[in-house]
């Protein structure tokens, strides 16, 4: 047939388009090499305090469950285990692998040096002007192993 | 970690921020940069390989991954491609975060990003960005020759 049409609605589908991890890592390598880890951390910064608003509202409200919610639904959505461990004063999360890292390694490809910052620096922005403060316990550079520390300061 | 679904603000903060370092300029460099990265083992390598089809396969696992909601029509024999993008996912989920603003060019990425790749394979490639604003766009790509054909017909 010489004619082909696709015609597809929105909720045929599920979002979840992985490539889109290359993209990104693309983008953390290209500010990188412009800009320097300073400007990673200054891009990262200024993503978490836009984009996470309404979780950074909530945990200054004291509220760390919240938190939790939303590091479950980001694995949920990654199709991703994580180990997550909390009180009402601290929240701890391990992962053996990063979801990101591993398909980005799966292409052929190297993750940028600056990936940790997407854990690092977003971690810390979300906690910024909050009762809670963020450690990175363990990262490993290779396969993002690794474990975070939430907990409350006050 | 940034998560894939979490990918398209991310994008849009990246743009305002290297607009914010050194203009457009910069940001038009990075969405080249960008599709010779991204698009070469992808679109590029599908169109190469199987001509216009490759456009339809490309697009089809990619806005199908995307979720979002389109008509695609691929006419062999007239060497003719066009999405009708009815709500890019994209953009609509930019405009669904009330709360932060996306970069004012943002959808000007899909006209660089397609473009760069598909005209130097001898492919016209127009698209309609006048609804973006409302996640409406329309894209077309067409086999060069035919068009210089048409042309020609028409000076004959």
């Amino acid at each position: 047939m010489a004619q082909k049409i696709l015609d597809v609605r929105a909720a045929d589908n599920e979002y979840y388009h992985q490539d889109f991890h290359l993209s990104m890592n693309m983008l953390l390598d290209y500010i990188l090499e412009k800009y320097g880890e300073k400007g990673v951390v200054e891009y990262l910064t200024d993503f978490t305090i836009a984009y996470h608003k309404p979780l950074i509202n909530q945990l200054k409200k004291g509220e760390i469950q919240p938190l939790e919610t939303y590091i479950r639904e980001l694995y949920k959505k990654e199709k991703w285990e994580v180990a997550i461990d909390s009180t009402i004063d601290k929240l701890q999360f391990s992962i053996n692998s990063c979801p990101g890292m591993t398909y980005i390694i799966s292409k052929g490809l190297i993750p940028s040096a600056a990936y940790i910052e997407t854990y690092r620096t977003v971690y810390k922005s979300i906690c910024k002007d909050t009762p809670f403060s963020y450690d990175l316990i363990e990262f490993n550079k290779v396969t993002g192993k690794s474990s975070h520390l939430f907990k409350r300061e006050e | 970690m940034i998560s894939c679904t979490q990918f398209i603000p991310a994008y849009s903060e990246g743009f305002k921020y290297l607009h914010k370092k050194e203009g457009k300029q910069e940001v038009v460099k990075f969405w080249e940069v960008l599709s010779d990265l991204y698009l070469t083992d992808s679109l590029k390598k599908e169109v190469k390989e199987k001509g216009i089809s490759g456009c339809f396969d490309y697009w089809q696992k990619a806005l199908n991954e995307e979720a979002a909601d389109f008509t695609m029509t691929l006419d062999k024999d007239k060497n003719t491609f066009e999405i009708m993008m009815h709500h890019c996912p994209s953009k609509g989920m930019l405009n669904q975060l009330t709360y932060m603003s996306p970069y004012e060019d943002y959808c000007e990425h899909c006209d660089l990003l397609y473009r760069r790749v598909l005209e130097p394979l001898g492919f016209i490639y127009t698209i309609d960005l006048s609804t973006c604003h409302k996640a409406v766009c329309r894209l077309v790509v067409t086999k060069k020759k035919l068009m210089e054909d048409k042309k020609n017909g028409r000076k004959k």
